[in-house]
């Protein structure tokens, strides 16, 4: 049988760049991504480690991450609060005119919206693996991932 | 551009962003440590795989179904049932993209202003604000006018810059920060700073070097200029976004910008004022303004004085700075300091501001303690009212 502390450190290890990756995406910022990916990472650990002939599978490990950002959100207050993201097109070496473009688009959605283009155009999940990471219909999906393409179309257009 | 290549862009956006990122390995051993000492979980961490999501589901619309036909009062908060089990779908609170938050309290500062100041200003409430830069970032503070601490409230990323904005009008205000790479990015808040929301730029301005803004009573126009070869740019803002003014005689070195709804304005730049009388469309030098405010009974074009306490007004108007405490004013006019007792029907001059330029910031804090702010960021310091400077914690 396999040692659960073992197990744990496997999934983590694992996991652990990917997490850490979406974090950096929901949060576009790498202090509260590093928060959020300890949290995530915290919850896979202790659910593997109680729970060695659980598997984890990406899709789960997405809601775990998910989870944990809008926890995360919720706790936060309202005050001294970073104004903006970090894109890593704000280092000079990544500079280009369409992704200072995308990055100012992208400034302008909500958390909601931002949160399915990340899923779906950096993850590809698909719909239905959507549906079970945000815990939502696969129709709610489509809704919000449409609404989030409309709305990141006419900033993105709006800006060029 | 079509839709297919608009979304290749956006995945390879993320494709570019994170694809090179690599969790700290401390993060993991973290993790780990801590789930050692927790003990055994207690719920499902994502509602269930399999077998209990769907159970739980049915269970919650059996109980909302009983709860609409008002078959009991326990039953009539289904969702909060689901969010005990599930952690999913709790009520998240309307933040907006730019309203996250940093860990830990607000930061607090004894002694004013905070260094490397790049504007002063003042809003309702009374509140102070103050905008500086450190180790890579922006920093904005805000202190009420009674208060002794300043409260680090916002941070952005950017390289430093002394042409940064920071402007308030009542409740609303903006900020204007430099983008690494070139370009200018904002913010704007319209309930006295509690929340920002980023607001874009016309697309010109990412060429320009030098931004002024101007929102007084809801009147919002943006001045861009400082590149060589290309005039200068005036903007105002409308609900459909920025609209381009045809300005006559609009001159590149900006340093302020003055604009009412009802078209009147002026601007400072090459420390010259320019006036305008037709909404920014003609310009024109106004020869004498410092002088004008020196010989008058009061100086008009200065913002009404405050409360007898210390307050800072950044370029109030055009014709410079000025700061109060207890029934004395100082004001910066060109490169001297002059105050004035009361009725400001007299004013003296104090002398020579340590200042190279324009300055950008000036604010007395008693009648005796005061600093003003450089345009290259410096800071100043006076114990003797005005007649002796020292650079204040180099």
């Amino acid at each position: 049988m396999t040692d659960p502390h073992d197990a744990a450190e496997v999934w983590v290890e694992h996991y652990a760049d990917r997490v850490f990756r979406l974090a950096y995406a929901l949060t576009q910022e790498r202090t509260r991504a590093e928060d959020v990916a300890q949290e995530s990472l915290y919850h896979i650990a202790r659910w593997c480690r109680y729970h060695p002939e659980f598997t984890p599978t990406d899709s789960w490990v997405y809601q775990v991450t998910r989870n944990a950002w809008r926890d995360w959100a919720r706790r936060m207050p309202p005050s001294a609060v970073p104004l903006e993201v970090h894109h890593a097109v704000d280092r000079p070496e990544d500079q280009s005119v369409e992704r200072l473009d995308v990055a100012r688009a992208l400034d302008q959605l909500s958390d909601g919206e931002r949160e399915v283009l990340i899923f779906f155009y950096y993850l590809d999940l698909s719909t239905k693996d959507m549906a079970r990471t945000m815990n939502i219909t696969e129709t709610a999906v489509r809704i919000r991932l449409s609404r989030a393409r409309k709305k990141f179309r006419t900033i993105f257009e709006g800006s060029r | 551009m079509t839709p297919q290549e608009r979304e290749q862009q956006l995945s390879q956006y993320w494709h570019h962003t994170l694809d090179a990122l690599q969790a700290p390995p401390a993060l993991a051993e973290r993790a780990l440590g801590k789930a050692r000492r927790a003990g055994p979980p207690s719920h499902t961490l994502v509602g269930g795989q399999g077998f209990w999501r769907p159970v739980t589901r049915a269970f919650v619309a059996v109980l909302s179904v009983l709860a609409l036909t008002g078959t009991g009062f326990f039953l009539t908060r289904p969702h909060s049932l689901l969010n005990a089990d599930s952690r999913t779908l709790h009520t998240r609170p309307q933040l907006a993209a730019s309203t996250g938050s940093v860990a830990g309290a607000a930061k607090s500062v004894k002694l004013a202003p905070p260094m490397r100041l790049a504007a002063l200003t003042q809003s309702t409430g009374p509140k102070l604000w103050a905008l500086d830069y450190a180790q890579g970032f922006w920093q904005l503070w805000d202190k009420s006018l009674s208060g002794s601490a300043w409260s680090l409230v916002r941070t952005a990323s950017g390289p430093p810059s002394v042409h940064a904005v920071l402007s308030f009008s009542q409740q609303e205000g903006w900020l204007v920060l430099p983008r690494l790479g070139g370009g200018w990015k904002a913010w704007r808040t319209r309930d006295n700073g509690r929340t920002w929301r980023p607001v874009l730029l016309p697309h010109a301005a990412a060429t320009y070097g030098t931004v002024v803004l101007s929102n007084a009573s809801q009147a919002v126009y943006l001045a861009v200029g400082g590149r060589s070869g290309a005039p200068p740019l005036l903007f105002q803002k409308k609900t459909r976004g920025w609209v381009e003014i045809p300005a006559n005689r609009l001159p590149a070195d900006l340093a302020d910008l003055r604009l009412t709804p009802q078209g009147q304005g002026s601007l400072l730049a090459h420390g010259s004022v320019y006036v305008t009388r037709n909404g920014g469309r003609d310009w024109s030098i106004q020869p004498g303004a410092f002088n004008g405010v020196m010989t008058s009974a009061r100086p008009t074009a200065l913002s009404p004085l405050m409360p007898p306490t210390a307050l800072a007004i950044r370029t109030a108007s055009l014709e410079g700075l000025e700061s109060s405490v207890r029934g004395r004013t100082w004001v910066v006019v060109g490169n001297y300091l002059w105050t004035t007792k009361f009725s400001h029907r007299t004013w003296q001059r104090v002398g020579r501001v340590p200042t190279q330029g324009v300055a950008h910031g000036l604010i007395f804090t008693t009648v005796k303690t005061g600093y003003i702010l450089s345009n290259v960021g410096h800071v100043y310091i006076t114990h003797d009212g005005g007649y002796r400077w020292a650079r204040y914690h180099d």
